[in-house]
C-alpha cells in the first residue's frame, strides 16, 4: 500500500499531469472554475496554479502540474512536475492523455507509473479522436494502465464528474499504480544492480532512483554503493547495447507506449506516420501477423540447414581425420580397451554432439538478430492475443520465447506471473518448445532421413508442433485444473533497428561456450559412463564361432556382414544393451529398437546425450567412425524416416531433461508436479508418437 | 602388472572419474536449488543456474 495521504478529506491534493496541449489547463479550470490561485513556484519563473474545489462533499486541492514530456528533470519544469508528485502530498496523480496522440503522451506514463503513485487517467479530446476513426478499449487500457481510464472532453465539461469520482475513489484506496515499464534483460539486470546500493529506501523509491541515474539525472543524496554501482553498470550496457544507456531506457518506454497504443486502439484509417507503423502495419497486422511470423520462422529453420550443412561436414570430416589418426597411430592389439573409449566413446560420443554446433549457432544467430531488430517483441505480441484467446495469459509467451534456448530458464522466468495458476500452467507447458538441446537431435536426425529441400519444413513443422502442443495442453489445464482469469500486462513494441554487429557477437559467443562446456563436462562424462555400460560385461562365449567363419568368408562384404553381427551380438549382453532389451516391448509400437531405447534413457540426463549414445552403439556396433557423415548412414541403413520422424516427435514431446524436473520440482515446491510433468509428457509423447508412427504404416509409408 | 591389466586400470580409472564428476556436478547442482538465496535476475528469477545470468545476456520479461 501507498504512503499517500487518505486521512481527512481537507489534506488530499490532486495532480494534474500531462504533456503540454493534452487540454490539461481546459480540465484544470473545468473543474477548478473562478477559485483558481496562481503563483510561482518558489525559486522558479514556472507558474503554480492551485484551488481548493469540493465535490460531492470531498474537499481537496487542486494543483494543475507544468505540462511536460517527460519527469527526467531535465528542465525546471520537469523538476517541479517531478518533486510535486513525490513529495507524498499528492493523494492521486490525474494524467491528462491527448486521444489524438495518446502514443506520445504514453511516454510520460511510462515514467509516471514509476512514481509510485496512485494513478487515474484523463482520456481528454476522445470526441476529436473518434472523429479522426479512433476507437479505445477503455477496459483493457484501465487494467494495462494499473488505473482507472475515463474518456472527457475537457472544453466541453463531458466526462470531468466521472473523472473526479473516478479520482477520488483511487485516493481513497492509497493503492499506487502497478504497472511498470519492463527495460528488458540487460537493464533491468542494471537497475536491479543499482537499486540494491539504497539500501534505506523501499523497492520502489530505489528501483526509481537507480532508473534516474542511469538516466544521467544526477541525485546528491545517493548512497556511494549505488553510485559505484552506476559507473559500472553504465560501463558494461555501454558496451553489450552498443548505444548511450540513456537512448536504450527511452526505447524500452517507447516501447511501453507503443505496446499500450497498439493494444488499446484502432484507427480506421490507418495512417502510418513513421517506419516503424508502416512495418507493423504489415507485421502485426490482425490478419497477416501470424503468416508472416510462421513464414519467418520457416525460413529461419531452412537456413538453419541450408548454411549449417558445410561447416557440420568441416567438423564431422575433422573428428573422422582424429579417430582415423587415432587408429592409425594405436594398434589395435596395444590397451584395447583404452583405445575403444577414446575412439569409440570420446570421439564417437562427444564428436557427435560437438558436430551440431554449426545448426545450433545459425539458430541462435538467427533468434538474436530477430530480437535486436525489436521483431521478437512483436512475435510476442502476436502470440499474446492468440494465447488470450484460448484463455492464457500473454505473459506465458515470454517464458516460452526463453525456452527456445534453455527450458531451466524459462521455467525459471514464470516467477513474473503473479496468479499461480497461469504460472503452474505454463511451468508444466513451457518444456514442449523446443529447446536448443534438442535442436542437437533433430540437426542429427533430420539430414539423416530427408533430403536438402524437405529439411527447413520438417525442423519448422517440429518446432510448430512443440508450440500448438503447448498451447493446447494449457487450454486442458486452465480448463480443468487451473480454472480462472487472466490479469493484462503490456507487451513492449521496441523500434524496429539494424542489430549492432557486437551485441549479436556476443549472443553468440555465449551459446556457443555454453555449448562446449557442456560437451566438455557434463557429455563427456555421461560419453564414458554410456561407453562403459556399452561395453561391460564383455561376452566371452558367441552363438556361432565368428573368428572361423570370419576367416573363411568368400567376400569382403561378407566378412563385414560377420563382423557386425558379432558386434551386435557383443552389445546386447552389455548393460545398456540389456537395458535396451529390458525396455524394448513398451517402444517397439513406436517403431524403436534397444538401441534407441538405450538413447532415450541417456537423453533424460541431457537431451545431447541421445545423439552422443547413439554415437556411441553405432561406433561400437561397428560403424565406420573415421568417415564423415558415418552415423547418419548407419541411422539410415538401420531405421525409416517414419521411425526417425517418430524419435523426433517423441524426443520432442516427451519428458524434459533431469534439470528441467529438479527446477520444476523447486518452483513448484511440490514433487507432485514435477512428477506429474515426468510421467503426462512421456505419456502424451507416447500415445502421439504412437498414433503417427501406427498411421504412417498402415498408410504404407514404411516401418521396421 | 600387464599391458592388459595396465588398459584395465586406466579404463576403469576413467570412468571413475566419470562417475565422480557427475556425482559431485548433480550434489552441487542440488544443494544450490536448495538452499537457493543467490540475487534475482532480471526476468525475476534467481540467477544460480540460469544459463543467461552472466550479465544476464538473455531474453527477459
Amino acid at each position: 500500500m501507498s504512503r499517500r495521504p487518505t486521512g481527512p478529506s481537507t489534506e488530499r491534493v490532486v495532480m494534474l499531469a500531462g504533456n503540454p496541449n493534452s487540454g490539461k489547463t481546459s480540465l484544470f479550470n473545468r473543474m477548478a472554475g473562478a477559485r483558481q490561485h496562481v503563483g510561482n513556484y518558489p525559486g522558479v519563473t514556472v507558474d503554480k496554479k492551485s484551488a481548493k474545489v469540493s465535490f460531492r462533499g470531498v474537499e481537496f486541492e487542486l494543483v494543475d502540474l507544468p505540462g511536460v514530456y517527460s519527469l527526467l528533470a531535465t528542465s525546471p519544469e520537469e523538476a517541479i512536475a517531478r518533486d510535486e508528485i513525490l513529495s507524498d502530498r499528492a493523494a492521486v496523480v490525474i494524467q491528462v492523455l491527448d486521444a489524438t496522440n495518446l502514443e506520445r503522451n504514453l511516454h510520460l506514463t511510462a515514467q509516471l507509473t514509476e512514481m509510485g503513485v496512485p494513478v487515474a487517467y484523463a482520456l481528454n479530446m476522445i470526441d476529436e479522436a473518434e472523429a479522426k476513426g479512433l476507437k479505445f478499449d477503455l477496459e483493457r487500457m484501465s487494467a494495462l494502465l494499473g488505473g482507472p481510464v475515463i474518456p472527457t472532453n475537457a472544453s466541453r465539461g463531458d466526462g470531468v464528474p466521472t473523472l473526479l469520482a473516478a479520482a477520488l475513489d483511487v485516493a481513497a484506496a492509497g493503492q499506487a499504480c502497478t504497472s511498470h515499464v519492463n527495460y528488458g534483460a540487460d537493464l533491468e539486470a542494471s537497475i536491479a544492480a543499482v537499486a540494491e546500493g539504497f539500501e534505506g529506501d523501499d523497492a520502489v523509491s530505489a528501483r526509481r532512483r537507480a532508473i534516474a541515474l542511469l538516466d544521467g539525472i544526477a541525485d546528491p543524496h545517493a548512497p556511494p554503493a549505488a553510485l559505484e554501482s552506476v559507473a559500472r553498470e553504465l560501463n558494461r550496457l555501454a558496451i553489450r547495447g552498443g548505444r548511450p544507456v540513456d537512448v536504450q531506457m527511452a526505447e524500452a518506454r517507447y516501447g511501453f507506449a507503443l505496446g499500450v497504443a497498439t493494444e488499446v486502439s484502432a484507427s480506421a484509417h490507418h495512417v502510418w506516420h513513421d517506419r516503424t507503423m508502416r512495418m507493423d502495419s504489415v507485421l502485426l497486422h490482425r490478419i497477416w501477423g501470424l503468416p508472416v511470423f510462421v513464414a519467418l520462422m520457416w525460413a529461419v529453420f531452412n537456413l538453419v540447414f541450408a548454411l549449417g550443412e558445410p561447416p557440420m561436414q568441416w567438423i564431422e570430416a575433422g573428428l573422422g581425420g582424429l579417430a582415423g589418426w587415432v587408429e592409425a597411430v594405436w594398434p589395435a592389439g596395444a590397451a584395447p580397451l583404452l583405445r575403444s573409449l577414446v575412439v569409440d566413446g570420446v570421439i564417437g560420443g562427444v564428436g557427435g554432439v560437438i558436430s551440431f554446433l554449426p545448426n545450433i549457432l545459425l539458430l541462435f544467430l538467427a533468434i538474436a538478430f530477430l530480437e535486436d531488430t525489436g521483431y521478437m517483441a512483436r512475435a510476442a505480441f502476436l502470440m499474446d492475443r492468440l494465447m488470450h484467446k484460448m484463455g492464457l495469459h500473454g505473459k506465458s509467451f515470454i517464458p516460452m520465447l526463453i525456452g527456445l534456448g534453455c527450458t531451466v530458464p524459462a521455467i525459471l522466468a514464470t516467477r513474473t506471473l503473479d496468479n499461480k495458476r497461469d504460472r503452474f500452467t505454463t511451468i508444466l507447458v513451457t518444456p514442449f518448445v523446443s529447446c536448443g538441446a534438442r535442436m542437437t537431435i533433430f540437426a542429427l536426425l533430420i539430414p539423416a532421413f530427408y533430403a536438402p529441400r524437405w529439411r527447413g519444413w520438417v525442423l519448422w513443422g517440429l518446432y510448430m508442433t512443440g508450440i500448438v502442443a503447448a498451447i493446447v495442453v494449457a487450454r486442458l489445464l486452465r480448463g480443468t485444473l487451473f480454472r480462472g482469469e487472466s490479469a493484462p500486462f503490456v507487451m513492449e513494441l521496441p523500434p524496429y533497428r539494424v542489430p549492432t554487429g557486437r551485441s549479436v557477437a556476443i549472443h553468440m559467443w555465449d551459446r556457443a561456450w555454453m555449448y562446449l562446456r557442456k560437451a566438455g563436462t557434463l557429455i563427456l562424462a555421461l560419453s564414458i559412463l554410456l561407453w562403459a555400460l556399452g561395453t561391460f560385461p564383455r561376452r566371452t562365449r558367441f552363438t556361432r564361432d565368428y573368428e572361423a567363419d570370419i576367416a573363411a568368408a568368400p567376400t569382403p562384404d561378407a566378412r563385414a556382414e560377420l563382423q557386425a553381427a558379432r558386434q551386435a551380438e557383443a552389445l546386447e549382453h552389455t548393460l545398456v544393451g540389456r537395458l535396451g532389451k529390458w525396455m524394448e516391448p513398451a517402444i517397439r509400437p513406436l517403431g524403436f529398437d534397444w538401441r534407441v531405447g538405450t538413447a532415450l534413457v541417456g537423453a533424460f540426463a541431457a537431451k545431447e546425450v541421445f545423439v552422443a549414445q547413439m554415437g556411441i552403439v553405432f561406433s561400437l556396433g561397428g560403424a565406420e567412425e573415421e568417415e564423415p557423415d558415418s552415423l547418419r548412414r548407419a541411422l539410415r541403413q538401420n531405421y525409416t524416416p517414419l521411425q526417425g520422424l517418430a524419435m523426433m516427435l517423441f524426443c520432442l514431446l516427451s519428458a524434459p531433461c533431469l534439470a528441467t524436473i529438479a527446477v520444476t520440482r523447486r518452483e513448484t515446491r511440490s514433487w507432485s508436479w514435477a512428477l506429474a510433468m515426468l510421467v503426462g509428457m512421456t505419456a502424451l509423447a507416447w500415445g502421439i508418437t504412437f498414433v503417427i508412427y501406427q498411421s504412417g504404416l498402415w498408410l504404407g509409408l514404411g516401418g521396421a | 602388472m600387464s599391458a592388459q591389466w595396465l588398459d584395465r586400470l586406466a579404463v576403469m580409472l576413467a570412468v571413475a572419474f566419470a562417475v565422480s564428476w557427475l556425482a559431485f556436478h548433480y550434489r552441487h547442482k542440488w544443494r544450490k536449488n536448495k538452499e537457493s538465496t543467490g540475487g534475482i535476475g532480471a526476468c525475476g528469477a534467481p540467477c544460480e543456474d540460469c544459463p543467461y545470468s552472466k550479465d544476464c545476456g538473455g531474453k527477459a520479461p
